[in-house]
């Protein structure tokens, strides 16, 4: 067994599969790749991804790992392989604190039953990560723990709300990290630091023990380096139900995906519209039937999506706004604002209308095709400084064009995956967007994982930014 | 004054008077017209999507099934 990693590092030259397989076959040792996952976190303070570093729990895990593994007990799916996650999903004991001031101190009395399930299959929590406060803001910006930072270009946002997911993973320091999407919050991050991420159908995994932003609309969902490392954490995470890695393949035969005529393929920038036709192209390739579809109209959704989440959360939040007004950042006291001036009698009625349009994407695009691809984003990924707008018209531009192509799968239930379709001319990830009918992951990371396979975008070497 | 600065006041006195009467909370600088924005622009975002021809082709939304979004969802 090794107790040094090689080099090429293992967690930068393997994706969350591939190191699960090494350390299940003796190749190295648990504690080994979980100390070089805790150095290279510990050394991560520039990108501000991580809040919280559990050195000592995590070796302690690692080494229980490799006892295990020593004594022949059966091992766990993800037997070894450090992760670590957005800082919401509770843990008994421990601090959760959601990237807020508000519950900075919270201690959960109880554990998400996702970190039991990957608990359960071996899987090494090494901290908690930055995300957006309270879950609420798509460019990486935190009010109270400062941005985080992408790893490809510091300068860049990283997307949010799961900020340091999309960082840790794409840093190559976890394998993987779980995420939370209600209107874009884990494609976004995805898209821009160059990773896969599923936002799942909702309602598809638990939802208990995480902090709640829209109950109509959140998601938890995982980032890895593959789609098929999001398949085999989606097999742990709905406990078996579906062994989603049976079903990954190399090539797309039989399947039809849409292309869009309108809205998603609106207003992309130049370099977002090239990578999307040459992605097109590759699906093509890989002997997926590629038609144009034409979509309801889509282009209401994204304000529906906001008249649902924002009375959701004010809901939620109405308490703290009321005894703490000022402890939330401006940006996130801003978009409450929103929420409390809503009706109730709106609120249900765009609640409602969520049926009308379900149906007639059922009916027509995914009649027609098992996969609608489209952009993540329209636009290349912004630096920080253009994406920083706190509140009036600009806040809500920066928001609304950032959300746009995301939110309105969101208010669907549906589930999407993000995927790397390319580089911009700055080094930049740009990301595509595959959606499918209601539960249908696994098409997806079938289809993403023939595509990554093909594309290559995902072994693209990290520059060394920090 | 004339009728808009007028009226972007009463906006803004019906928007504080919301939070502060209705719903009990501090209304800080600025809060009564952002809510007084969103009451306009809201309404007549959900009457756009009440138009749409998905909307429509469901029918009448007053025998719209409530829980057919999760049927579909789920099914």
């Amino acid at each position: 067994m090794t107790d040094q990693l090689e080099t090429p590092d293992l967690l930068d030259a393997c994706d969350l599969v591939a190191l699960a397989d090494h350390i299940a076959q003796g190749d190295i040792s648990a504690e080994a790749v979980t100390q070089a996952a805790l150095t290279l976190a510990e050394a991560s303070t520039p990108l501000n991804a991580f809040v919280r570093i559990d050195r000592e729990g995590a070796l302690s895990a690692a080494r229980a790992a490799d006892a295990a593994r020593a004594q022949n007990q059966p091992l766990g799916l993800l037997h070894g392989v450090p992760l670590a996650h957005k800082d919401m999903f509770y843990r008994a004991g421990r601090v959760t604190g959601c990237g807020s001031k508000i519950r900075a101190d919270f201690v959960a009395d109880e554990t998400c039953p996702l970190l039991s399930s990957l608990d359960a299959a071996g899987a090494i929590e090494i901290g908690q990560l930055n995300m957006a406060e309270f879950a609420m803001g798509p460019t990486g910006h935190n009010a109270h723990l400062g941005r985080c930072r992408n790893p490809w270009n510091l300068d860049a946002i990283t997307g949010g709300s799961s900020s340091g997911s999309g960082a840790a993973v794409a840093a190559r320091i976890v394998a993987g990290a779980l995420g939370s999407d209600t209107g874009g919050s884990v494609r976004l991050p995805s898209a821009f630091c160059g990773v896969a991420g599923l936002k799942p159908t909702h309602g598809l995994l638990a939802n208990t023990a995480m902090m709640p932003l829209s109950e109509s609309l959140d998601t938890a969902g995982p980032l890895a380096r593959s789609s098929r490392s999001l398949a085999r954490l989606m097999s742990v995470l709905t406990a078996g139900a579906q062994d989603y890695e049976a079903a990954l393949r190399e090539d797309l035969k039989g399947l039809t995906i849409g292309l869009p005529t309108a809205y998603y393929t609106e207003d992309l920038s130049p370099e977002i519209a090239a990578a999307y036709a040459a992605a097109a192209d590759t699906l093509r390739d890989l002997g997926a039937r590629v038609i144009e579809v034409e979509l309801p109209d889509q282009s209401h959704l994204a304000a529906m999506a906001a008249l649902v989440w924002a009375p959701e959360a004010a809901a939620q939040h109405l308490d703290w706004l009321r005894e703490r007004p000022g402890d939330y950042g401006e940006q996130v006291r801003n978009r409450l604002m929103h929420g409390l001036a809503i009706p109730a009698t709106t609120y249900v009625q765009a609640r409602r209308l969520r049926g009308a349009d379900l149906a007639a994407m059922l009916a027509g695009p995914f009649a027609q095709c098992d996969i609608i691809a489209t952009p993540a984003v329209r636009t290349i990924t912004p630096l920080a400084e253009d994406a920083s707008a706190i509140s009036g018209a600009a806040m809500d531009k920066v928001i609304g064009d950032l959300s746009a192509l995301t939110r309105t799968i969101s208010y669907l239930g549906l589930p999407a995956l993000a995927t790397p379709m390319g580089f911009d001319t700055r080094g930049l990830p740009m990301g595509l967007q595959l959606i499918g009918a209601p539960r249908a992951e696994g098409t997806l990371m079938a289809a993403a994982h023939a595509y990554e396979c093909a594309s290559r975008w995902l072994d693209r070497p990290l520059p060394k930014a920090y | 004054m004339d009728d808009d600065q007028a009226g972007k006041l009463d906006a803004r006195a019906a928007g504080t008077a919301w939070l502060e009467q209705g719903l009990a909370l501090p209304a800080l600088p600025g809060d009564g017209e952002r809510v007084a924005m969103h009451w306009q622009a809201d309404l007549a975002l959900l009457a756009r999507a009440k138009a749409s021809p998905a909307a429509k082709a469901a029918g009448d939304f007053f025998d719209q099934p409530a829980g057919r979004f999760e049927r579909l969802l789920r099914a």
